[in-house]
This record gives structure tokens, sequence and C-alpha cells, in this order.
């Protein structure tokens, strides 16, 4: 009744042979170069020239000029960027002030050392023939804002003397073909990346900075360890690790096309298009550069922005928020001489 | 032949059509003609990526099954650790992602481990269930036999039960291809540099849709490969004809209310303890920091102790209730799909020719990939997460039911043959009853699935419940919260397998009776 056609051992050979085809040639953690600093910098999203700055730093050597060997750590939706700097897994991560002030209220000890976006990328976003333009716009329409960003529209709305009830929140992700197939009139998302997304597209939409309404969270920070700060060795890899950053940051000012270029080709398994690419280095200067950084340097903020920012989180009930969260120490030792890094 | 073809042509140009017309601009669904530019023009990259994922979901497959495997002969072994691996093994399998991506990672550093580890996890339950079930398929008889001859489990095991739980096994490893090409997938989106995962949020972003669906195109053209080889190994490997499993039903083994309730609860306390130790042990052997990694008493305090723990748990039962209204509907939904399809195609093998890519392709596309799509057509309510969840739960159903549908012995199909009974009657009466054990594994593991699926839609898509809960949480570092969270959802996926589990023995007592014991 129990006929075995087939051969164990011939069976037990593929399956063997197929595992160690799988094995070969996996898991290979590249080693430190001789006499370099190895250490890890969180970036807030998956690669692209959002990062652009950092990308050339790191291509032109101004890294390893500071005696730096620095690993970009790429984020993405399933990341806890302040984690990885708590737990000690990254020296340095991008985050936003909001988000570090709900990390410290639940325990972490996490200091801004700089900004890197002068404005905050939160934007509305609608279509060209049905623009958004300002928060009055905003009465009875319906905005698609994924649940994690809900406080913000709310705080938004009340500096505008608006309430939640005077428009339609749909719970959505970023995920922009709502707004394309007509399910909102309007979308939370980031000015630097849905809005150059649909104009590559060949849609025309309107993106109404948030920042330029009043709400303006302190945005792609860099975010580090109070410990970190108090220990000689890492407050020194710190500022080379800044100094370096800040570096590829002024080259990208004079040539954003550049780094979009520099990150298609860098990072060739992240699917980035030149297109979009080139469309968000534009885009970004808007953002990241102002009056204050071309006076004080990159990365640069203000005892104003911080008093604001505090305001906010009262707004936003965050509890964790208080001026001791900012350290501008690593600015001033980096720009000492001036708004040259 | 020519008719498939002409089929496949049609519906193409069907697709080719709607895309350009009634969906234009809509950018839900991409164009056969727009995938197929940006499969041509990104062919190195995309095929790059689909060799590192596929590379991670293969690691992790194999390791996900080796677990499996080795964790049955553990219970064959020692039957008396089945309720606790099985229990232990659920928790595991119950672990949301949105907490356990960023621990992995946290875990492994760079490289490629959360998402083999994600690959495993998502794999092993699914077979470890079925194959269990197939451990215990055997005659009375013949353990009688070896009993007589003074042999041990060890010569059962190797000579009657490895042989009977081959078909199961098999399900198993169908069932898990495209479970693990998933896992894979959604590792990725801890933070890796590279694979399918990270093109597709890229995709996703920047809305890519032609890009997207060439991405869950090759996803799901990989998974079917894998699907399709283990059938072909599985129809190698297939005892002829199974045997008949005579098997009295159990009696005057009964034993009494109090003593069921004893060691009902005995088993949940040993669970409980052997879980809360190994949470603490594993968090204290790999140095987790606790800013993060929070241990069994935060989650006490945050949901009994504290003074606030009362508003944490009203929270938490409106979420949970939120979450309970779309994965009961889908899961029914999921079970009685998986059922009814895999009668169909027992009925009639074109049929299964026909709908088995489409069948693996839904199970293989990521929620993020359809969720967008869904939710436009079904609407943002509970019925667009009900249908994912569906659509999650009954591909193992489908799989299980299958090869459950051939258990039907040998001499009973001759005795039907004989008298030339028509193939519908032979379902009801001979093949369904011969599913019973198979059936129930699939809505053992689907419990839980259901769970994890509304979840995940809930945290992607719809922005409601549980999974809601935990993607606000892990968001705003409320990591006390999210881990209290993760317990809830444990308990009530437990919960709903004892549930399953106590229809299944009352049903399989009649039907297959070897089933409840070993």
């Amino acid at each position: 009744m129990l006929t075995p056609r087939f051969s164990r051992r011939a069976a037990m050979g593929g399956f063997g042979a197929a595992s160690l085809a799988v094995l070969v040639g996996c898991g290979d953690d590249p080693a430190s170069p001789e006499g370099k600093d190895a250490v890890t910098y969180q970036l807030s999203w998956t690669h692209s020239v959002q990062f652009g700055g950092t990308y050339l730093a790191k291509d032109r050597g101004l890294f390893e000029e500071q005696g730096l060997d620095v690993q970009l750590a790429p984020g993405g939706p399933n990341v806890a960027g302040d984690a990885n700097t708590v737990s000690g897994a990254a020296l340095m991560n991008i985050s936003v002030a909001d988000g570090v002030a709900r990390s410290n209220a639940e325990g972490a000890d996490l200091v801004i050392i700089g900004a890197q976006y002068q404005k905050s990328p939160v934007t509305i976003l609608s279509l060209a023939d049905a623009p958004l333009t300002g928060p009055e716009d905003l009465v009875g329409k319906r905005i698609g804002v994924a649940g994690t960003d809900t406080p913000g529209l709310e705080a938004f709305l009340t500096i505008n003397g608006l309430t939640k009830d005077d428009l339609v929140f749909v719970p959505s992700q970023y995920d922009p073909a709502v707004l394309t197939a007509g399910q909102v009139d309007g979308l939370y998302c980031f000015y630097n990346d849905l809005p150059v997304a649909l104009a590559v597209q060949g849609i025309e939409g309107h993106s109404m900075l948030l920042a330029d309404h009043g709400y303006n969270p302190m945005s792609q920070t860099c975010t580090v360890l109070r410990s970190s700060l108090a220990d000689e060795q890492k407050r020194d890899q710190i500022v080379r690790l800044f100094r370096g950053d800040a570096r590829g940051w002024q080259l990208y000012k004079d040539d954003p096309q550049a780094a979009a270029e520099l990150a298609v080709e860098a990072y060739p398994d992240a699917g980035l298009d030149l297109e979009t690419q080139r469309g968000m280095a534009d885009v970004q200067l808007d953002i990241m550069y102002s009056d204050l950084t071309d006076e004080f340097g990159f990365g640069w903020f203000t005892d104003e922005q911080v008093q604001e920012n505090l305001k906010l989180f009262e707004l936003l009930g965050i509890e964790g928020g208080t001026a001791e969260m900012w350290d501008r120490s690593i600015l001033e030792e980096v720009y000492a001489d001036g708004p040259t890094a | 032949m020519l008719r498939t073809v002409l089929g496949w042509v049609m519906a193409v140009g069907l697709w080719e059509l709607v895309g350009r017309t009634l969906l234009a601009g809509r950018h839900l669904v991409g164009t056969p003609s727009g995938i197929v530019a940006k499969l041509v023009d990104n062919a190195e990259v995309y095929g790059r990526g689909l060799w590192f994922t596929t590379r991670e979901a293969a690691l992790g497959y194999l390791l996900g099954n080796l677990a499996a495997v080795a964790l049955a002969l553990l219970v064959v072994l020692l039957p008396g650790v089945e309720r606790l691996v099985l229990r232990f093994a659920l928790v595991v399998y119950c672990l949301p992602l949105v907490a356990l991506g960023p621990l992995l990672r946290l875990v492994y550093g760079f490289g490629d481990g959360p998402q083999i580890t994600l690959a495993a996890f998502a794999v092993f339950y699914l077979t470890l269930v079925p194959l269990l079930v197939g451990l215990r398929a055997v005659p009375q008889s013949w353990l009688d036999l070896t009993a007589t001859y003074g042999r041990g489990r060890w010569t059962t095991l190797v000579v009657i039960r490895a042989r009977a739980s081959l078909p199961y096994l098999m399900a198993g490893l169908q069932a898990t291809v495209p479970a693990a090409f998933l896992g894979a997938l959604v590792g990725e989106f801890t933070g890796a540099e590279r694979g399918v995962g990270v093109l597709s949020i890229l995709a996703l972003r920047s809305l890519d849709t032609d890009g997207l669906w060439a991405l869950m195109l090759l996803s799901t053209a990989v998974s079917l490969l894998g699907y399709l080889l283990v059938a072909w190994a599985a129809r190698r490997l297939a005892v002829e004809q199974p045997t008949v499993l005579l098997s009295t039903p159990g009696h005057g083994r009964g034993r009494s209310a109090s003593e069921r309730l004893l060691r009902a609860l005995g088993g949940i306390l040993v669970t409980t303890s052997v879980v809360l130790a190994a949470w603490v042990g594993v968090f204290a052997v790999t140095g987790l920091n606790p800013y993060f990694a929070k241990r069994p008493w935060d989650v006490w305090d945050w949901l009994v102790s504290s003074p606030e723990s009362g508003a944490h748990r009203d929270e938490l039962l409106t979420a949970a209730l939120e979450t309970a209204a779309v994965a009961i509907p889908g899961y029914f939904a999921g079970l009685l799909l998986g059922v009814v399809l895999a009668t169909l195609f027992s009925l009639s093998p074109r049929l299964r020719r026909a709908l088995t890519p489409v069948a693996v392709a839904l199970r293989c596309v990521p929620v993020i990939a359809i969720a967008p799509l869904l939710v436009a057509a079904l609407g943002r309510g509970a019925f667009g997460t009900a249908v994912v969840v569906a659509i999650m739960t009954f591909f193992p159903t489908l799989v299980s039911c299958l090869y459950g549908l051939a258990q039907l012995p040998g001499q009973v199909a001759d005795v039907f043959a004989t008298y030339a009974t028509p193939s519908t009657r032979v379902l009801l009466l001979g093949r369904l009853p011969a599913m019973a054990p198979a059936f129930f594994a699939s809505a053992r593991i689907a419990a839980p699935t259901a769970l994890l699926a509304a979840t995940v839609a809930e945290w992607l898509a719809t922005g409601t419940g549980l999974g809601n809960m935990m993607a606000v949480d892990a968001a705003t570092s409320r990591y006390t919260s999210l881990w209290s969270t993760v317990v809830v959802v444990t308990l009530v996926a437990l919960a709903a397998y004892a549930l399953v589990e106590a229809v299944e023995r009352r049903v399989l007592r009649v039907v297959a009776p070897e089933q409840l014991r070993w």
C-alpha cells in the first residue's frame, strides 16, 4: 500500500542545494576603514534627494575629512528614528520638533542641535482647478489626513480660528490617489513630496504651506541624545558630523541638480526617478534656506523659533517640550567664524 | 488552448480600455501598456529589487518551515507540551508588525535580518498547525501494531506519522510561499536599503501607479512560481490513495466539567508564565532599551494599576470593538470563500487552472497596493476593510481544504465508483467529512490571521481601530500604550483561537476522532 516512489536522498539533496544557494552571498557588513570613527546617521525616510546635501557630503569625502565613516540608515513607514538614537544604534537622527517633544514626554532625553528646514514642509495639496489657497478655503471641504497628522491639522485650524467641525477629516495615508480620485478636496502632505510627484505626472496642483499660516513646527531637525553632548568624545563626533553635513548642504544650495543626479546614482536600488528628484531638489530650496541661514549658517535656529514651537506644543497637548530641548552650542561652534561651516 | 489565450487577450484588452477611459487620471489602476512600459524601462532596478526580496523570502521560508517541522517533532515526541507549543507559537505569530519591525531593526542593525525574520514569522505557524493535524491522521490499528511490537513514539513517527503527514505538510509549504514573500516585503518597510518593498514605498508615494502595479505583478509571478514548484513536488511525493482512518470515537475517557476547567486554567497559567519569561528574557539578553522595549510590568501599570488605567482600558476597548466589527465578518467571509472555492476547484480542474493564479495573486499583493483600490471601489467604511481581511484569510483555507478534499480514503472512493455515485454526492458524503480536520486547522489559523489583517488594513488605509491606535502610538512614541495594545491584540487572538478550537473538538469527535489523541 505504501510504495515510496521518490528517493529520499534525492529530495534531501535538492533541498540542501536550494538552501545553500540562498545562503551564499548574504549578510555583509562593511568594516570601518582605518582610523575613522564609524557613526550611524539615521534618516527620516527612504533614500531620496530630501537628504541630497548629506549625500553630497558623503560623496565628496566631506565626512572623511572630518575623520568619520558615516553610515546613512534609511527610514521608512515602520522605522522608529528617535528610538534608534535613544538606544544608541544611531548617533544622530533626522526628526521633527513635535516628535522629539513627544519622545521626551515618554522618557527619552533628546536634544535638537540644528534645523535643516526653516519652514515646515507640511502642506495642504489640492488640484489646481479647485485650489485651496488659505485657511478660510478649507471650510466645508473634505481633507485627507493620516491618523498621525490629525493633531497637527487641528492645531493649524485652532491657530486660524477654525475648528475641526468646520471641515470633514477623511482618514488616509500619503497616497495622492485619494485626491486624484476625487475622494477628498485637499490632502495633508509634504511640500517636497506629493506636490512634485503630481507635477511630474502632469497634474497641476496647488500647495498651501501651513508654515505660511502660523503653523511651523521645526522640521528635519538634527536630533541627538543629551548624554551624547555630555560625553566629550561623542560630542566631538557630533560636531564633526554636523560640520561635514552642513558643508554638503552648502554645496547643495549652489547646485541642487547635482544632488538630484547623485541621489539617483548612489542609490540605484531605491528606484528613484531623475525627473522627480530634480523637481524635489529645486522645491526644497524654498524651505531650507532663508535670510536667517544666509546670516548665521545652514541649520540655524533662533530663540523666537523655539518659543513659537513651545507655544505650538501647548496647542498640540504635548507635555515633553521645554526650552531645554534645544541646544545651539554645536551650531555656535561650527559657525564660530561666520555663516560658512 | 486557443480559447484560453483568446480569453486572456480579451481580459487584458478590457483592462486597458477601462484603465484608459473610466478610470483615466484617477491613478488607482495601472494599465497593461503602462505596466509593460515600466517593466521595460526599469528592468534592471526591478530585477535587482525582486532578487533581493526573493532571497530574503526564500531564507525566511526555509527557516520558518524548519522551525515548524522541529516544533512538530517536539510535540510528537512529547505530546504533553502540545498546547503550550501551539499557544506560544500563536503569540509569536500575533506580534503586530508595527511593534515588531522597529524592534527587529534595533536587534539586527543593518542588513536583511528583520526581513528574513518577518518572513519566517509569517510562515512557521501556517505550516505548524496543518502539520500537527497530518501527524495525527493515522489509523488507530497501525499504532496498535507498532505498540504490539513494543516500539515507541520514534518508530511510529518515522514509519507511520511522517508519511501520513505529508499531504498536510505540503499544504503548509504551498500556502506559505506567498506569506513568506509578503513578510519579506513588509519587512523592508523597517528601513531596508533595497528590495521590492522599498521600491513600492516610493511608487506609492510618487503616484507611480503603473510602477506599483508592475512591482505587484512581479511579486505575484515569483510567489506563483514558488507555489507551483511546491505543488509539483507535492504531486511527486503524494501517497497514491489515502487510507481509511477507522478510528472509534473516544469513550469513557471524558473528564468532568470541573476537571476540564482546572486543566484549562492550568494551561493558561503555564502559557502565561512561559510567555512572560520569554518576554523579559529576550529583552534582557538583547539588551533592548526600556524606552522603546517595554516590559510586562510597564503594561500592567498602564492597563491595571495606574490611576489613568480606566481611561486607557476604555480607549482600548473602543478600538478593539472597531477592529472586531471588521475582523469577524472578514473572517467568516474568508473562510466561506476558501471552502467554496476549494469545493469548486475539486469539481472542475479547468476552473482550478484558471483561477489559481488569481487566488495566489490576491494573497501576494500587499495590502498597501490593493487597499487604495478597494477603498475607492467599496468606500472607506467597514466593508472595504472586511474585504481586505477576507482576502488575506481565504488563501490558506483554500489550499488547506484542497488537500483536505483529496483525503477521501481510496476504498471509500472505490465504493462510490462502484455505485456510479454522482460527484456532487461523493463530495457531500465523502469528501467534505474527510476535509474536516484540514478545514478546522485552517479555521484555527484564520482567526489570528483575520485579526492581523484587520489591524494592517486599519494601519495603512482606514485609520480606525487597534491598527490605527498602534500606528499613532508608534508615531508619537507612546510605547507603553503600544505594547499594551500588542498584549490586548494577542489576548483577543488567543481567545478567538480557543473558541474555534472548542468548536473543532466537538465536530472532530464525530468526524475524525483520531485528531483528538496521539
